[in-house]
């Protein structure tokens, strides 16, 4: 892995680790007259909103797709929804218009900078799922001494 | 490629790690032939639906584990030992 690889993961994990440490808070649970499977399924939308949000402020913001992605967090969260994911139309078809509706802001990226912002994107989210892995993994073998 | 991943059990993430590798150098290669120059079509547009695959992957991949750790911070004591960053870093090491 490169140095800066390293220090991504390092810097995704600090923050999606305070994240879930947030989210877990017994301030933060729910009550417990919801349906359990309801209480875990909010939650899950939390984690992953958490996991996109900390992946993005630890890329930084000299790339278009980290902007893209918090800002319409940020949005989402004003109109109270809860997918800070959902997919968008590519407003351009074209050969990349699934592309352009895959990565954050790809509608509004000229090609060049498309593909670069792609190859970056997808370098994070393999990132991203390979932490949550060993997140995940370490919380089931703990839970299981 | 980092050494350490070539004695690991986990083949999966090798090979991912390639893909990867070859995604970002495929892309990078792509980026010339957006001039009036011919490039393969039929090879940039199967560059193209192989990204998109491989990111719908990933994403799919995000809300899987969202879900499975969802259900794990039940099992978790909430003082705090199990988010400790030196035992996951340590984890990721090994993967």
């Amino acid at each position: 892995m490169s140095a800066t690889t390293e220090q991504l993961e390092r810097n995704f994990t600090h923050r999606f680790l305070t994240s879930l440490r947030r989210i877990n808070s017994p301030d933060s649970k729910t009550t417990t007259t919801h349906a359990a499977g309801l209480v875990i399924r909010r939650r899950s939308l939390r984690i992953k909103r958490a996991a996109y949000s900390s992946m993005a402020r630890a890329a930084g913001s000299h790339r278009a797709w980290t902007r893209a992605l918090l800002s319409r967090a940020r949005s989402q969260r004003r109109r109270q929804q809860h997918d800070v994911h959902r997919r968008r139309q590519g407003r351009e078809m074209g050969r990349a218009g699934k592309l352009r509706g895959l990565v954050p802001g790809g509608s509004r990226m000229e090609m060049g900078q498309l593909l670069e912002e792609t190859a970056h994107y997808v370098q994070c989210l393999a990132v991203q799922v390979r932490v949550m892995q060993a997140v995940a993994d370490h919380f089931s073998s703990s839970s299981s001494m | 490629m980092s050494s350490r991943r070539s004695s690991s059990s986990r083949a999966s993430t090798m090979s991912e790690d390639e893909i990867i590798t070859d995604l970002v150098l495929k892309l990078q290669a792509l980026l010339p032939q957006l001039n009036p120059r011919k490039p393969s079509r039929a090879q940039a547009s199967k560059v193209l639906k192989e990204t998109c695959s491989y990111i719908r992957k990933l994403e799919k991949e995000v809300d899987d584990l969202s879900g499975r750790m969802s259900q794990l911070l039940d099992t978790i004591d909430p003082n705090n030992q199990d988010f400790d960053l030196d035992s996951i870093r340590r984890s990721l090491l090994q993967i």
